[in-house]
């Protein structure tokens, strides 16, 4: 404790701070553009950062990885285009909020619930993670297949609300979706029909902006009465106000803290599973409030952005401990403290570059509040100007940022198709997130079951075998039967 | 034989006679995820040719199907030049295996710059202390132990049917547990769901050496200098070596000059002091086969493959 | 992707009138069911693996019954409800963007945002002289992003290129 409040006035310095938060404001306008992922924000930084000294390059790619899901929650909150998997739990209620014209104030929250998640996440990240990492690479197939099986029914439950089969349903269109390629285990073609453009299988991203963003543009089209606009201003005031709102729902923040960082440091779960975790729980634990969860429920707000980011923290515990990264930022950022001669380890914890890097991930967190202010004041300028200018845009760069996921028509045209499937879904008023959910966390389940079987030599009760398993399918069969009961209980009035 | 531009700053390249290569961004298509090995050294190529040619050059990551994916894109792509393939060892076995259509013979191999020999890696407190102790258990308990790596049928699968093949041993003598990356089976050793795991040295070097980890054999000629002291299969008297090589290809159609042009340039980057930092850095051994040398190697790699996968196949 | 061909009324019904979603879930459940017995099984594959086809089964059963259970629901509440769209603008906005996307590899992805861009901007009622700026700003903060921040090779005209060569 004492080395890291050492550590962190050194960092205080021109030659640090300037390129940090200029990489950081780099990493909210990357992640925030339709197309473009924090991976590859991340990864253009890393070559660029080399040409600096140690401290500011360290700073730079760390500061990075941490606007990764924030940014992408700016175009979800005021297009509905979520620019992660982790993004898409927190669209729901923020876009609903900003079409009442509260996108600012819904931004200033997420960014307060990002930055204070962050610094929760750090923290718990230097003291418990030896422990949380024995625990967490414990961790067998069966229970993964649980956990993300979990993971999915709560995040259809919440997000589906009074037509849960229709969510269900959703779900496992998307999952099926999802199988469209190659088999992850056995390499087999799925679905391919003979086309080898189908061979990369539908990816997410595209998918995802197709689902959300393109179904959005074509139903606004139809539909052009002016937007309320945004009635608050960002600004330090805002940001007070902002504060007592997370402050009023603060059991709901620390709860959401805790599932994200739990969920974020098992290696074969990630941030998606926290955020979509952490808002399907806080659904569940506010009997009062559950029925406004979708329709711009401060909560739903606040526990998906804290757990994410707390998530994308403790991401670092099975990394710094073990080596082992848990995603692609986290495999990157990992390459580059190699290079600097950072080795993951028990021992790192304790050591005087261990306390460096915390000291950088908590100051980031600050930083992310003048890079996130920056981002937010910027996009709620630009959909401010004519609807029309702001649709068009939103299309070409949907158009563009398809294609340069992989220089590749075809994501383009997934990204249609699932633009006009979109449409026809929510005009059947069938729940879309379910679907992207579907398509995140099937293959999860599927590959953890089928690794699980094989491991257990096709001995099904292996399946509840260890006491994490046990739980977690205790809990998941609760949430089906209270989810399904909801169901029941409607048609019955 | 061509000049080549390599002032780094312009964005415009000087003309090089009878060829304006290169006249656009370049792309490197890696056929594995960001943040990986493969992933990692595309990215370093990829800024050096950045420098060298005056282009902007980025590494596009097409992953699914254990390479084959990538690999056909970067088989397919348009044969400009402009579009380099970064190829790996799954292109000598996918096509066996009925994974894919693509071979070696449907691109211009360019260069190879790495080759990591598999090993058997066993958690520090295993009772396996070398690979005679690791095989006769699996001799007496057929079927017992589980070992994992890539999924199945991946390069290190094949390695160590390979290697049980000339052990006596058979495929299905332990289970092998499949999963997508050898990252996620490193996590299950250490977890405590493995005996096994066969991947490259590198892959597993920070657990290596943070003693989490030890090696029991490598399957190589030779040891591997950055871990000296893990003895190879055939000194310990199985005649068998795998090797998990990377390269770089480009399209069949691609005009000749324009395919020496990349060669060059890679292989002076691949013989240049930096490349051989980067490499000892990241833990990974530099073999670089260039021309002929790599096409032969390509070949060779076929037949060794192909006797391998008879056997697995037929079981 | 046949199931999402088949939306061809998109219209932005009225919040009151909803489509049935049956047709959706057979289609797809009977697609994905059906395909599933093309899967093949892999040259090598573990003796306790469930296979490459399995969980795609499950799903096409999800879906065939949970499609054929809304079906009989709605069958005998009779609320199967059409709607009926009367604006046209979001047809024509998604001709558009097909006629785009189907354009950028034969006429570059320049030229089709050029015209994509004004003539979009006119279906939604922009002025032609502002479509024009807006269309070239645009133009311009994309090919300064991605083309020479991100080195993407955007797919160009090739007449252009041949004239180059």
């Amino acid at each position: 404790m004492i080395e890291l409040l050492e550590a962190i006035p050194s960092l205080f310095s021109l030659q640090i701070l300037v390129p940090w938060l200029l990489a950081m404001v780099f990493g909210i306008f990357v992640g925030s553009t339709p197309g473009l992922t924090a991976t590859m924000a991340v990864a253009l930084i890393v070559p660029f950062s080399y040409s600096l000294e140690k401290e500011a390059a360290l700073a730079m790619v760390i500061g990075v990885s941490f606007t990764a899901i924030f940014a992408g929650d700016i175009p979800a909150t005021f297009l509905r285009i979520p620019g992660t998997p982790a993004s898409a739990a927190a669209t729901l209620d923020a876009h609903e909020l900003a079409k009442k014209g509260q996108g600012r104030q819904a931004l200033l929250v997420n960014l307060l619930c990002s930055a204070l998640g962050g610094v929760g996440g750090v923290i718990l990240l230097m003291y418990i993670s030896p422990a949380l990492a024995k625990v967490a690479v414990g961790f067998g197939a069966f229970d993964y297949f649980w956990l993300c099986l979990l993971g999915l029914i709560l995040g259809v439950s919440v997000s589906s609300g009074r037509r849960p089969t229709l969510g269900l349903l959703a779900a496992s269109l998307g999952f099926a979706f999802a199988m469209i390629g190659r088999d992850p285990l056995t390499n087999q073609e799925r679905f391919t029909f003979g086309l080898s453009s189908l061979e990369e299988g539908v990816r997410f991203i595209p998918a995802m902006i197709g689902l959300f963003g393109m179904s959005e543009v074509f139903r606004a089209v139809g539909n052009m009465e002016r937007r309320r606009p945004d009635r608050i201003k960002a600004g330090p005031f805002r940001i007070i106000r902002s504060l007592g709102l997370v402050l009023r729902h603060f059991p709901t923040f620390i709860q959401s803290l805790l599932t994200g960082t739990i969920v974020g440091a098992l290696p074969g779960a990630g941030a998606d599973v926290a955020a979509w975790g952490a808002y399907g729980i806080s659904e569940k634990t506010s009997p009062k409030e559950s029925g406004n969860f979708g329709k711009g429920e401060w909560k739903g707000v606040i526990a998906p952005t804290s757990a994410n980011n707390a998530a994308v923290a403790s991401a670092w515990i099975p990394a710094l401990v073990f080596g082992i990264p848990g995603d692609a930022v986290t495999a990157i950022v990992l390459g580059v403290f190699l290079v600097y001669d950072i080795t993951p380890g028990v021992e790192l914890f304790s050591s005087g570059q261990g306390s460096f890097i915390f000291a950088i991930a908590l100051v980031t967190q600050l930083l992310l509040i003048p890079a996130g202010l920056i981002g937010i004041q910027f996009f709620s300028q630009l959909v401010r100007l004519p609807r029309g200018m702001v649709l068009t845009s939103v299309v070409v760069f949907s158009v563009v940022g398809a294609f340069a996921m992989h220089n590749s028509m075809v994501d383009v045209w997934v990204m249609l198709a699932f633009g006009l499937l979109g449409l026809r879904l929510e005009n059947a008023k069938v729940p879309l997130a379910p679907l992207i959910l579907g398509m995140i966390l099937g293959p999860k389940v599927e590959v953890y079951l089928r690794q699980g079987l094989i491991a257990a030599n096709g001995d099904v009760s292996e399946i509840v075998a260890s006491s994490v398993s046990m739980v977690l399918a205790g809990v998941f069969i609760l949430t089906v039967i209270l989810t399904m009961s909801r169901q029941l209980v409607r048609k019955e009035r | 034989m061509v000049l080549l531009a390599a002032n780094g700053c312009d964005s415009k390249p000087t003309t090089a006679e009878s060829n304006d290569f290169p006249s656009g961004n370049l792309q490197i298509i890696c056929p594995w995820g960001a943040g990986g090995g493969t992933d990692r050294i595309s990215r370093y190529f990829a800024e050096q040719l950045k420098e060298r040619l005056g282009v902007n050059c980025v590494v596009v990551n097409r992953t699914g199907g254990s390479g084959a994916v990538g690999h056909r894109a970067g088989a397919e792509a348009k044969p400009d030049g402009n579009t380099i393939a970064m190829i790996t060892a799954e292109l000598s076995t996918m096509h066996q295996l009925g994974i894919t259509d693509i071979t070696y013979q449907d691109y211009t191999p360019l260069i190879q710059m790495n080759g990591d020999p598999a090993a058997i890696i066993v958690s520090a407190d295993s009772e396996y202390g070398d690979l005679d102790a690791f095989l006769s258990a699996v001799k007496q308990t057929p079927g017992e132990l589980k070992m994992s790596g890539t999924a199945t049928g991946g390069t290190w699968d094949l390695a160590r049917v390979g290697l049980f093949q000339k052990a006596g041993l058979t495929k299905d003598d332990v289970t092998w547990v499949p999963t997508k990356v050898s990252a996620e089976s490193i996590q299950m050793l250490l977890g405590g769901h493995l005996d096994a795991v066969c991947c490259s040295l590198p892959e597993a070097a920070l657990q290596l050496n943070g003693g989490q980890l030890k090696a029991i054999a490598v399957m190589a000629e030779g040891r591997d200098p950055a871990f000296e002291d893990v003895p190879t299969a055939i000194e310990q008297g199985v005649q068998w070596s795998s090797i998990g090589w990377r390269g770089f290809a480009t399209q069949l159609e691609t005009p000749a000059d324009t395919a020496n042009i990349l060669r060059t340039t890679l292989t002076e980057i691949a013989n240049s002091e930096e490349f051989r930092e980067f490499m000892n850095l990241q833990g990974f051994q530099i073999d670089v086969k260039s021309g002929d040398d790599f096409s032969t190697f390509l070949e060779q790699q076929d037949n060794q493959w192909k006797e391998v996968l008879e056997h697995y196949v037929s079981q | 992707m046949s199931v999402s061909n088949q939306s061809g009324d998109g219209g932005a019904g009225s919040p009151e009138s909803s489509q049935s979603s049956v047709l959706l879930w057979l289609i797809s459940g009977s697609v994905f069911f059906g395909a599933s017995f093309q899967i093949g099984t892999p040259l090598i594959q573990s003796k306790y693996d469930p296979g490459p086809s399995f969980i795609s089964m499950v799903l096409g059963i999800i879906l065939l019954v949970g499609g054929g259970g809304i079906w009989v629901a709605r069958f005998i509440a009779k609320k199967l409800r059409r709607a009926n769209s009367s604006n046209q603008r979001p047809i024509k906005m998604i001709g558009l963007v097909l006629s785009y996307i189907a354009s950028i590899p034969f006429i570059g992805f320049h030229i089709a945002t050029l015209v994509f861009g004004i003539a979009s901007m006119n279906i939604l009622r922009v002025s032609p002289k502002l479509s024009c700026i807006a269309t070239a700003v645009l133009m311009l903060v994309v090919h300064l992003v991605f083309v020479e921040m991100f080195g993407i090779q955007l797919p160009k005209f090739s007449l252009l290129e041949y004239f180059r060569a």
